[in-house]
């Protein structure tokens, strides 16, 4: 959570798009699926198997929302002030930078490739004046909306 | 194919991994309830989490039996 300065309203928060959850989501799929593969193969495999093999269900399901929490803790909040980029690097490494809006200078986006193309998403990038010199949001979901909602909150700041 | 041992070892098997799931279950709801703005989700995601953790567990504890018996 994060607190904001008095009248400063959130305009559009940015994340990475679905697909990369999706593809994460799929790759845990196929990881719980592989080892009842291999039980149809491997037929004398016996009861310790399934107990082993629920352990690694488990461990599965677990990592599934520990991908979904990464996921979705990563965000960047444009609000009517300031950009705030959170980056949620793992359990208890949390990365909160901000900078105003007069601070922003340049905003590049990036879509490269077929599929970034078709579900529309790629790379955002702020160069800003302050400390924190450079923002990345890397797939970012809408990255072309989310630079014009950028530069329509900067207009509105510059009144 | 698998080491014969002592039935009792995979007891405590069970336990030590329902231990690190506990652990881990109470960092993920942490961190939820205390980053995730919208009420709606942290709610929903907490359900489906330990709903699907309570199937999970459930069906450990019969594979449990199978080899223990």
């Amino acid at each position: 959570m994060v607190l904001l300065n008095s009248g400063e309203e959130v305009i559009c928060r940015a994340r990475r798009h679905w697909f990369v959850i999706f593809l994460e989501l799929l790759f845990l799929l196929v990881m719980a699926t592989a080892p009842a593969l291999l039980q149809s193969f491997i037929p004398f495999l016996g009861g310790l198997f399934f107990f082993a093999y629920s352990l690694w269900l488990v461990a599965v399901w677990i990592l599934g929302f520990v991908a979904w929490t990464n996921f979705y803790l990563d965000v960047w909040i444009i609000t009517n002030q300031r950009v705030i980029d959170i980056e949620q690097k793992g359990f208890f490494h949390r990365e909160v930078a901000s900078c105003h809006l007069e601070d922003v200078q340049d905003i590049t986006t990036n879509i490269a490739g077929l599929i970034p193309t078709l579900l529309n998403y790629g790379d955002l990038r702020i160069q800003t004046a302050g400390e924190s010199r450079e923002f990345l949001l890397t797939l970012a979901a809408r990255p072309d909306f989310v630079k014009q909602k950028i530069n329509e909150a900067k207009q509105k700041a510059r009144g | 194919m698998f080491p014969v041992v002592n039935p009792q070892a995979y007891v405590y098997l069970w336990v030590a991994a329902l231990l690190a799931v506990a652990l881990l279950s109470i960092v993920l709801v942490y961190h939820w309830w205390r980053y995730v703005v919208n009420r709606s989700t942290v709610v929903g995601v907490t359900l489906v989490y330990f709903l699907g953790l309570a199937l999970l567990i459930t069906l450990s504890v019969f594979a449990l039996y199978g080899v223990i018996k």
